[in-house]
């Protein structure tokens, strides 16, 4: 090569089909490698663990459901021929509303037997995807039901009056800032807040109403919030049966043939995962139970 | 036009300053990743911390390979057609004495196979004391800056 007789567009010309060529080569290669290098599991079941917090969004954490991630996971299990049910693996205390009213759609939509075990806690948020399976189970001892909508915010108004900074914001709209936590809240701006909550707490009580199949007056008195072990769950309609992971093989085999070989769809965090922490809305909050993000 | 008879432009050619080749290799590094190893961060997204610590994926593993074969294509490529890579050009070095062969020779350090990732530390480290890298030395091959005076 003759590198000093090169012009710069020349050079330039090189480069831009160097780099062409290399970026083709490295994307086939990429393809291939996403092809062929995912392991492959054989079965007919996916159990699908819901372990952690509910929020909306994406990305994986440990201790955090993503509804992004199991609506994804129950994509892949209704779009895989193999796979002929779902087996909802709970260890939840519930989470964001928005999420679990996502995951418990995704669950109805489903067009193959769904069957949540409840294992630990199943409670609120939880509960609500659990309810929306064709068939629950719960341990005897597990913690379930929790039917109620918290709203949490914290208030600096006082901390702000002690030390004395005066909070200013103007606003156009008389509550453009309910909800901000540099003042107190006045007794309008609650009873604004607490209507939203009723609305959520009734579209909760509407999801476990069709879902269970309950009457109205039946879920208003397991709604108000309380917590069920297990066996009382059972007597309060909320599951349908006592036991485990043996008794959601037993029933689908019982009632749909379905001879049970487990396909576990897991997630660890990835390293891009780790990296750039996870992609949710910082603002909802992590409180147990149906959540909502009080701060605009 | 008036001649000035002035005397002509003299060219000193000296190794290339460190600062030069770091910025260089960085550029690089940046135009590896934004045009051209793209594809891969869907692999690398698909492989767990735990997996990737215990050496468990077989994408992490072809991932790794395949991203250094490509690395070491595209410096070699540039070096032996053009004498310089894009950060080379950005930052006035250029190669010399390369060949095919010897482009590729120099720039081996990017295989992820023993012996070859020791020459991480050992290429800056001969880098700093000989202003020159030990694959450079060994292909008889130079990276060098052209300062007209």
């Amino acid at each position: 090569m003759k590198k000093k007789e090169t012009s710069l567009g020349a050079k330039i010309g090189v480069a831009i089909i160097i780099i062409i060529g290399l970026s083709i080569v490295a994307s086939m290669a990429a393809a291939v490698i996403m092809l062929f290098g995912g392991s492959t599991s054989d079965g007919n079941v996916a159990i699908i663990p819901v372990e952690g917090i509910l929020l909306s969004g994406d990305g994986y954490a440990r201790g955090v459901v993503t509804s992004d991630t199991l609506t994804d996971d129950l994509q892949v299990a209704a779009d895989d021929d193999a796979i002929e049910a779902v087996i909802l693996l709970i260890n939840s205390p519930g989470g964001s509303a928005v999420a679990s009213d996502e995951i418990a759609a995704a669950v109805e939509d489903m067009d193959k037997p769904v069957v949540a075990v409840i294992r630990e806690v199943g409670a609120s948020g939880a509960y609500w995807v659990a309810s929306a399976s064709d068939h629950v189970i719960a341990n005897r001892m597990s913690v379930t039901g929790s039917i109620g909508v918290i709203g949490s915010y914290l208030s600096f108004g006082k901390f702000l009056e002690h030390w004395n900074v005066t909070y200013n914001q103007l606003t156009a709209g008389e509550r453009k800032d309910v909800g901000t936590p540099f003042r107190e809240l006045t007794s309008q701006e609650q009873a604004y807040l607490k209507k939203k909550l009723d609305a959520i707490h009734w579209f909760f009580k509407q999801a476990v109403m069709e879902n269970r199949n309950l009457s109205e007056e039946a879920v208003d008195e397991l709604a108000e919030g309380q917590w069920f072990l297990g066996y009382e769950a059972l007597e309060a309609g909320l599951v349908d049966e006592l036991g485990s992971m043996n008794e959601a093989e037993a029933w689908l085999n019982s009632t749909h043939d379905i001879q049970v070989e487990p396909v576990w769809y897991t997630h660890e965090p990835s390293i891009i995962d780790v990296l750039s922490s996870l992609k949710v809305n910082p603002l909802s909050s992590l409180d147990a139970g149906v959540s909502v993000p009080m701060a605009r | 036009m008036v001649n000035l008879k002035l005397p002509k432009q003299r060219v000193h050619i000296q190794d290339a300053r460190i600062m030069r080749r770091f910025l260089a290799f960085l550029v690089d590094l940046l135009v590896l990743d934004l045009f051209i190893l793209g594809g891969y961060e869907a692999v690398v997204s698909s492989v767990s911390l735990q997996q990737a610590f215990s050496g468990t994926s077989s994408a992490l593993t072809a991932a790794a390979v395949t991203i250094a074969l490509i690395a070491l294509t595209y410096f070699a490529l540039f070096e032996w057609l053009l004498g310089q890579t894009p950060g080379m050009m950005m930052l006035s070095i250029e190669t010399q004495g390369v060949t095919l062969w010897k482009s590729f020779a120099r720039n081996i350090y990017f295989l992820p196979l023993f012996p070859f990732p020791l020459l991480w530390v050992l290429e800056p480290f001969h880098l700093i004391w000989k202003k020159t890298r030990l694959l450079e030395l060994m292909t008889k091959t130079r990276t060098i800056e052209r300062i007209s005076y």
